[in-house]
């Protein structure tokens, strides 16, 4: 099976230092592209703009780990309004299908259904412990 | 933390750039850098800006691009702005040329600082009300007056 485009979704004010190295060395093994996905929640404009912030913060740290193991990598952020879990699940299969993705990376922490997650998309998933490392 | 008004430096406002294509583009906005002796190297400034465009696609998505580096080749970080009406393929993710190009240069031990100022700019460039007046605005100092307003 061929890796072509590995998402990545984090979430913003979550650990992602593991999830990343994680990502970035499955991403040099396969020699695929990596989207590195955050999303957004905004009930208010001050928590938007601060979940933005973060948000971002978060994407520019991966990017700097795959530029430093020369990984080919895109930025994506979205947002939802209302979110919860089923609507931050669904835009996750959407943005699977969107982007035509061979692999989904998630940690063990985000708040994704990961049932409703395997139902719909047929391509791997790899769940990360928030301590995961691989040589 | 230095704000992004204050980094952007003087001059640094291209309200129409010559160029339509990404690389010569981004010569152009760092051109400005060079010149102003911000850039110490320019080679190397231009090698560690084409190794990231090779590697990422800078375009941020909705008409926005952040083409930046971090080298040794710069002692601070420093920002320019450069207007596109027609747009310039920056390969975003939303397939969207372009308009809005902000050129970031930061020295290769303020890892930190360069990471916020990216983050504040993308944050700051996904306000719908900034785009749309930055679009419009008629001159560098008005650009800079919407971003010190927003920021």
């Amino acid at each position: 099976m061929t890796i072509n485009k590995i998402l990545l979704f984090v979430e913003p004010n979550t650990d992602i230092e593991p999830i990343s190295q994680f990502a970035v060395k499955l991403a040099k093994r396969h020699d695929a592209r990596l989207i590195a996905l955050s999303i957004v929640k905004c009930p208010t404009p001050e928590i938007k703009s601060r979940s933005e912030e973060q948000a971002w913060k978060r994407l520019y740290e991966i990017e700097e780990d795959a530029f430093e193991t020369d990984i080919k990598i895109s930025l994506l952020l979205e947002e939802l309004e209302p979110i919860n879990q089923h609507t931050l699940t669904q835009k996750l299969i959407d943005l699977t299908f969107t982007f035509q993705i061979d692999m989904v990376i998630i940690s063990n922490q985000a708040k994704i259904n990961l049932k409703n997650l395997t139902n719909e998309i047929t391509i791997p998933i790899i769940v990360v412990p928030e301590s995961k490392s691989i040589k | 933390m230095q704000k992004i008004s204050e980094l952007l430096v003087s001059d640094g406002i291209v309200m129409e750039v010559k160029n339509n294509e990404k690389i010569t583009v981004i010569k152009e906005l760092a051109q400005i850098l060079i010149d102003k002796n911000i850039v110490n190297n320019p080679a190397g400034f231009f090698s560690a800006i084409l190794k990231r465009e090779n590697l990422e696609s800078t375009g941020i998505g909705q008409g926005v691009a952040i083409p930046h580096a971090r080298t040794t080749a710069v002692k601070n970080i420093a920002l320019v702005f450069g207007r596109s009406q027609a747009g310039v393929d920056f390969s975003s993710l939303d397939g969207l040329p372009s308009h809005l190009i902000f050129l970031i240069a930061a020295p290769e031990d303020k890892k930190t600082e360069y990471i916020m100022t990216l983050a504040r700019l993308s944050k700051l460039l996904r306000n719908n009300d900034v785009r749309n007046t930055l679009l419009t605005v008629q001159t560098p100092q008005e650009v800079k007056d919407i971003i010190i307003q927003y920021e």
